[in-house]
């Protein structure tokens, strides 16, 4: 069983990059790979517990109707993956790049830490991928 | 030798810098490397049959294999059928692969 770290940036809402990494995410468990994530500027808000779905009255739409993606619940989901195969999904968010955006309160298996975690993952890892943004 | 998977989401039609991550793909098989280039999200849209697609027929040249995620297909209605016939459709599985076979994945 391999190990796989993802690097990410990107915010929630934001760039296509973001269903792509989830995609990735879910697929390296697919593979049956333990997963560790360090998720910096931007993306220390994907876990963020306060996102709240909204209705669209363009739409016409309640919340219900309008079932807003919600990353937090992505990563909820995914854990929960993990967990149904025995896999392990590790998720840390930068400390200081959650201070400056005050998203502190992430959804619980999603720590604080620091760039050193990701130096840590990389080195525990079988293999690491950085998706920047550009 | 070494194995590079590329993950392409920049698309030549409005990342100037496109171009030159085309080129270092090349310029890595050239020297005898192994490159996989995957094209996802907009870089899917330089894979159609009309599209003015010189990139990727430069990478051709160096026997890089082409692939284009299905679901960035999907998601702008683009059949395998209005692909190129060298760009073959397939799922992000192949980047797991590749990262678990030891390949330097590089996302573009």
């Amino acid at each position: 069983m391999q190990t796989l770290t993802f690097a990410f940036m990107d915010p929630p809402f934001e760039n296509e990059r973001t269903v792509t990494f989830f995609r990735l995410l879910d697929a390296a468990l697919d593979q049956k790979c333990n997963v560790k994530v360090f998720a910096y500027e931007g993306a220390a808000a994907l876990s963020f517990a306060l996102q709240r779905g909204h209705g669209n009255s363009v739409h016409g739409r309640n919340e219900k109707e309008e079932s807003h993606p919600l990353t937090k619940d992505w990563i909820a989901a995914l854990m929960t993956k993990a967990k149904q195969n025995q896999l392990q999904f590790e998720w840390v968010n930068c400390g200081l790049c959650v201070d400056e955006r005050g998203v502190n309160e992430a959804i619980p298996g999603c720590g604080r830490g620091s760039p050193a975690d990701l130096w840590r993952y990389a080195m525990a890892s079988d293999n690491s991928l950085v998706i920047g943004t550009r | 030798m070494k194995n590079f998977f590329i993950v392409q989401s920049q698309d030549p039609f409005t990342d100037v810098r496109a171009a030159h991550q085309f080129e270092l793909a090349r310029t890595l098989a050239s020297r005898g490397n192994k490159v996989k280039v995957m094209l996802v999200q907009n870089a899917v849209l330089s894979a159609r049959l009309d599209a003015r697609a010189g990139p990727l027929f430069q990478l051709l040249d160096n026997r890089i294999s082409l692939y284009a995620d299905e679901f960035s297909l999907a998601l702008r209605e683009i059949t395998p059928s209005e692909l190129l016939t060298f760009v073959v459709p397939a799922g992000l599985d192949l980047v797991i692969n590749a990262m678990q076979d030891g390949d330097k994945v590089i996302w573009n």
